[in-house]
């Protein structure tokens, strides 16, 4: 694997992690409807999708700083 | 155990559903009336035999689900052995906080072999720019087509000739894919070399917009958990022109996508299967999208369904006279149930028209004793409805969910009707694209079609209520039925509302 693949999966990772995730939580989130789950259930289940959220975020500052390392520019 | 008592019930439905049809024409062919009421009573009986025969197919369909799901175990493909994809997405003046989920959802797709193109159709400049930046911020191909077709087939077809990827997965504008989509049906499609297309359900997720997009959900949920699983279950699954999967091949060989229908997808369906390729339904939510959210989105959607599902029911009907032994009866029985679901408008206005015409004109319309109709009547209507939310209920669904769906079905009868005579008669139509994210409604004057029934079926409960004393029962019961109608018709007002549009909002970058 060259460097420019390696720049590509990072980009990829960071499109997922930082725009992809959100859309995913939104559709999950408003489709809870569908489940049948009880409301408790799709409580722990929205909280689930918050603490992704939350871990997401993180990856996207390492993924960030990745990128940077990978392209040399810091 | 459920499965038993389904099929039972299915079963049992079907017996009272074939009893109240043998008694309805019994009477009919043996009763005594003038000749105006024979056409009036030939009418209504055609009406009736059209909702039986809807009802049977439906009762099949539970039949046949009701022992197993059809579950596939799919293990993916290792990355050395995933076929290329071209993944598209048709689009024309689609804003661009659409596309760009789509495009994010696209790029999110956990399959190294693809290829993601947007179909541009746009003729408006700033739509081209616009969707041009967006593309190259996210590493789409942006296609142009060779001349401007104003429907989906055309540039689909243009891109055929061009593509060298061995499958062609197609989401409209607004669908959003989770990442193992391609994997999943990729896997699927190589299974066997005869899969012409895998078909996956669509999930509205924007419910809570406005009543019309829920009903809108509900109505999908009935025709991709109950329907489509029972049709896939005998190669009888159609294409819905988004979340599918194509083998290039299957569409090659039989010239591509058909452009003489508005609804192209139904129509490669039928060549696709009078070829001898397979489909497959793949019932398991994979993609999430928009539904219509405003009821002048859901009446543009369901008249283009709806006349160009009928106009290629005229194709369907040619092709069985022509070469009957190329399908399965089994699945020719489907695709007549299919192409035909749209006349449901014509039967509903034809039952509709019974009360008013017994309470002003005193025209009878069943030629028998109330009691022998009660008695025939009663457990086809009770048995159906049963069979029906129960299957909707074994699947979560709340009942007050389902009736909005059921209402909304109704409802729809005055534009199902217009809709149903340009299918039928042939007539040259425009493919629309549904709109999304505009706050619009149907201005109170134009919705004369739902004015004007109401204001009959008042008249007639009003002249009903003078007469009833000559004969109560059969009055009460058509006054019964014409409140009834009131009831339905008296939706259009609670479902022509502005949406509650939540705008979608894209980072910064991205915004030009």
């Amino acid at each position: 694997m060259d460097k420019k693949e390696i720049i590509k999966l990072i980009d990829d990772s960071i499109i997922i992690e930082e725009m992809a995730i959100p859309i995913y939580k939104k559709h999950l989130d408003s489709s809870m409807f569908w489940s049948g789950f009880d409301v408790s259930d799709q409580e722990t289940i929205r909280q689930g999708l918050e603490t992704l959220i939350r871990e997401s975020k993180k990856h996207i500052k390492i993924l960030n700083r990745l990128s940077e390392l990978a392209q040399g520019e810091k | 155990m459920f499965g038993k008592i389904f099929k039972f019930l299915a079963a049992v439905a079907i017996i009272s559903i074939s009893v109240y049809f043998f008694v309805r024409v019994y009477f009919f062919s043996t009763g005594q009336y003038s000749s105006g009421n024979f056409v009036f009573g030939l009418l209504l009986l055609v009406g009736e035999i059209y909702m039986i025969i809807q009802a049977i197919g439906f009762m099949m369909d539970v039949f046949r689900i009701s022992n197993k799901r059809f579950f596939y175990k799919i293990t993916p493909l290792a990355e050395s052995q995933q076929p290329f994809v071209a993944v598209v997405v048709a689009a024309k003046d689609e804003p661009k906080e659409v596309l760009f989920e789509t495009f994010v959802t696209l790029r999110a797709l956990d399959y190294k072999n693809k290829n993601i193109y947007l179909l541009d159709d746009s003729i408006d400049r700033h739509f081209l720019k616009q969707d041009k930046e967006i593309c190259d911020q996210l590493g789409v191909k942006v296609f142009h087509p060779d001349a401007l077709h104003g429907a989906k087939a055309g540039i689909e077809n243009d891109f055929l000739k061009t593509m060298k990827e061995e499958y062609l997965a197609v989401f409209d504008a607004d669908q959003n894919p989770a990442p193992d989509f391609l994997s999943l049906t990729v896997a699927l499609a190589e299974r066997d070399k005869k899969i012409g297309f895998v078909q996956t359900p669509q999930l509205y997720s924007n419910i809570d917009v406005s009543p019309i997009t829920r009903a809108a959900a509900m109505q999908q949920s009935v025709f991709y958990e109950s329907i489509c699983e029972a049709k896939g279950s005998v190669n009888a699954m159609f294409c819905c022109g988004t979340n599918v999967l194509f083998r290039r091949q299957a569409l090659a060989e039989v010239g591509g996508f058909d452009e003489t229908s508005i609804t192209e997808d139904f129509a490669t369906s039928i060549k696709l299967h009078l070829a001898g390729w397979k489909s497959i339904y793949y019932n398991h939510v994979r993609v999430f999208g928009m539904g219509p959210e405003t009821l002048p989105g859901y009446m543009k959607q369901q008249f283009r369904w709806a006349a160009g599902t009928i106009g290629v029911f005229r194709k369907v009907v040619r092709e069985f006279f022509k070469n009957p032994f190329r399908l399965s009866a089994i699945q020719w029985w489907e695709y007549f149930l299919s192409g035909s679901y749209y006349y449901i408008g014509w039967a509903f206005m034809l039952l509709m028209i019974c009360p008013i015409a017994y309470l002003l004109f005193g025209l009878p319309s069943y030629f028998m004793s109330p009691y022998i109709y009660l008695a025939s009547y009663a457990p086809y209507f009770i048995l159906t409805l049963l069979v029906f939310y129960s299957v909707m209920e074994r699947r979560h669904y709340k009942v007050s969910d389902i009736y909005r769906g059921m209402i909304m079905g109704s409802l729809m009868f005055p534009l199902l009707v217009y809709a149903a005579v340009a299918g039928t008669t042939g007539a040259k139509l425009k493919f629309v694209v549904t709109p999304k994210g505009k706050s619009e409604t149907v201005p109170f004057l134009k919705l004369w079609p739902w004015h004007l029934p109401i204001l009959l079926n008042l008249v007639a409960i009003t002249v009903g209520l003078f007469k009833i004393g000559s004969n109560t029962y059969a009055i009460g019961v058509n006054i019964f039925w014409a409140t009834y109608h009131i009831f339905i018709l008296s939706h259009i007002y609670f479902y022509n509302r502005v949406p509650r549009i939540e705008k979608k909002v894209i980072p910064k970058e991205f915004n030009g």
